[in-house]
């Protein structure tokens, strides 16, 4: 343990050393070289002196006489255990962060799907928007083209002009039977409505539905151009951007009654989501802030 | 009251007492809470020494010291190895360390009182034997006490069982379940950090004694 004194740097003592060696429990090599060092070095001195002090001083707390006698009585080993005091609240408060962190998990996965349903929707709007142009149709059509309801009811009213609506058999996206049905009678229009189940499926049928249907209502199909005239609800479905809610109406005014109930399952839908969205955001921030003003209030207690 | 255990106790009087200790333990462990309680008498005085110490108030050690005597109790069957003192302590410890746990980390003390039981049971020998020589060795006593409730427990510990006590290291390392090593670091850091935390009180500590010394004696 040679070390050199620098002359702009002060020697840093070796306290575990110098205590060992105050307790006695260096060995005798050790302990003569560290004697001679500390003769040299003032920085040690002065450690080892501070050392011998605090040594004293503690040696130089009187004991105490125990005010009473710890002997114990049989009710004493018979009592209940005493537990150390931990706040019954304490237990609860664990789950804090877990369940904060469970609903911020839960308002985002919400959140995603919420958003993830919208985009579709006004996907699926615009799609099918953009297929019916595509076929080419007339200005009459056009103009149509700016309702909301799928291109399908522009095709009924490409076929309107000719004939009450009988083609809309080729074009009903909904089932082959209310297809069969739709070159026959006129009241179609009451039975295509309420057959017409409002799901994503809808429109693929329809595309094969309509295709053996040609036959059935052949003169429709003339009338409509039918054999050449592709659904634009199954172009839309084979674009892949498949309107979820595709319920094709026969008139103006069963397209609004669509329109109306589609945006009311679609407010349902949304309303749904807020719900969940604001229930789950609330919890996150409520169990977050519980959590941490409970550790802030123990922060002084802890051991 | 059973006379017994005490004259057989009393027949082993020569006898080693590590070897009366152990035909003790050996009794306890059958379920003769008299002979635990020998025990006890023999061992209550630095239980609470310890306690007091470590947790710097009377109040406070005797909680914890019946909490450990309790804890012995229960635990004896527990208890392996050659001397009964270090597993003792090492319950006291414990018994402390849950006793600063309830009262929070660091535990009141009245600064101005003086520290309950050392001026009324000082069984120091002092060849100065006056009261002023008295009332200055429980002045220091209670500026010791407060500076140790400064330093680190693991620390306190250490230098408690070693500086206070008189423990060997060995012993310490037994009650406080770890090598050697640790316990010779601690005692040497619980030592530095003491002196350091004295080391502006006991300026003021010598200025009034002096002005006690120059100033008018009633």
């Amino acid at each position: 343990m040679n070390k050199l004194l620098r002359p702009f740097r002060k020697h840093q003592p070796d306290i575990d050393a110098l205590s060992e060696h105050i307790d006695g429990r260096l060995s005798a090599a050790r302990s003569s070289e560290l004697e001679a060092h500390i003769s040299t070095c003032t920085a040690c001195t002065d450690a080892h002196a501070e050392l011998l002090e605090a040594r004293a001083l503690l040696a130089a707390l009187p004991e105490v006489e125990h005010p009473r006698s710890f002997r114990l009585r049989q009710a004493d080993i018979e009592a209940p255990v005493r537990t150390p005091a931990r706040g019954g609240s304490s237990a609860a408060l664990r789950w804090a962060p877990a369940c904060a962190a469970v609903s911020a998990v839960v308002f985002v996965v919400v959140l995603g799907a919420d958003l993830a349903s919208r985009e579709s929707n006004n996907s699926a709007q615009f799609s099918s928007l953009e297929s019916s142009e595509r076929f080419g149709m007339t200005a009459a059509d056009e103009s149509a083209d700016t309702a909301l309801a799928p291109g399908v009811s522009a095709a009924e009213r490409q076929n309107s002009p000719t004939t009450g609506g009988e083609g809309g058999g080729a074009i009903d996206g909904t089932s082959g039977t209310a297809a069969s049905q739709a070159e026959t009678s006129n009241p179609q229009d009451a039975t295509e409505p309420t057959g017409a189940p409002p799901s994503g499926d809808a429109p693929v049928e329809g595309a094969t539905g309509a295709e053996p249907d040609p036959d059935a209502d052949a003169t429709a199909a003339a009338n409509a151009g039918g054999s050449n005239f592709v659904p634009p609800t199954a172009t839309a479905a084979a674009l892949g951007a498949v309107p979820p809610d595709a319920v094709p109406p026969t008139t103006d005014v069963d397209a609004d009654v669509e329109q109306f109930s589609k945006k009311d399952s679609d407010d349902g839908n949304r309303n749904g989501f807020l719900f969940v969205e604001i229930t789950a955001a609330a919890t996150a921030v409520l169990a977050g802030a519980a959590y941490v003003a409970w550790r802030w209030m123990r922060r002084g207690n802890a051991a | 009251m059973n006379e017994q255990p005490a004259e057989a106790t009393a027949a082993q009087a020569g006898a080693d007492p590590a070897e009366v200790e152990a035909a003790l333990v050996r009794r306890a462990l059958d379920r003769d809470l008299e002979a635990f309680n020998e025990l006890v008498d023999i061992h209550q005085r630095s239980v609470f020494n310890l306690c007091l110490r470590m947790l710097g108030n009377a109040s406070a050690a005797e909680d914890a010291a019946q909490d450990a005597f309790l804890s012995a109790f229960r635990g004896l069957h527990t208890f392996r190895g050659s001397t009964f003192r270090p597993w003792l302590m090492r319950i006291a410890a414990n018994a402390c360390t849950d006793e600063l746990r309830r009262r929070g980390r660091r535990p009141a003390i009245s600064l101005d009182a003086p520290l309950a039981g050392t001026d009324e049971h000082i069984d120091v020998p002092d060849p100065v034997a006056g009261p002023e020589a008295l009332t200055l060795r429980s002045e220091q006593a209670a500026v010791v006490q407060r500076a140790l409730l400064k330093i680190p427990a693991d620390q306190r510990l250490a230098v408690v069982m070693c500086d206070i006590q008189g423990y060997a290291y060995e012993e310490i390392a037994t009650a406080m379940d770890c090598s050697v090593g640790t316990v010779k670091s601690r005692i040497a850091r619980g030592r530095e950090k003491l002196r350091r935390e004295l080391g502006p009180m006991r300026a003021m500590q010598e200025q009034s004694s002096d002005k006690d010394r120059q100033g008018v004696q009633t």
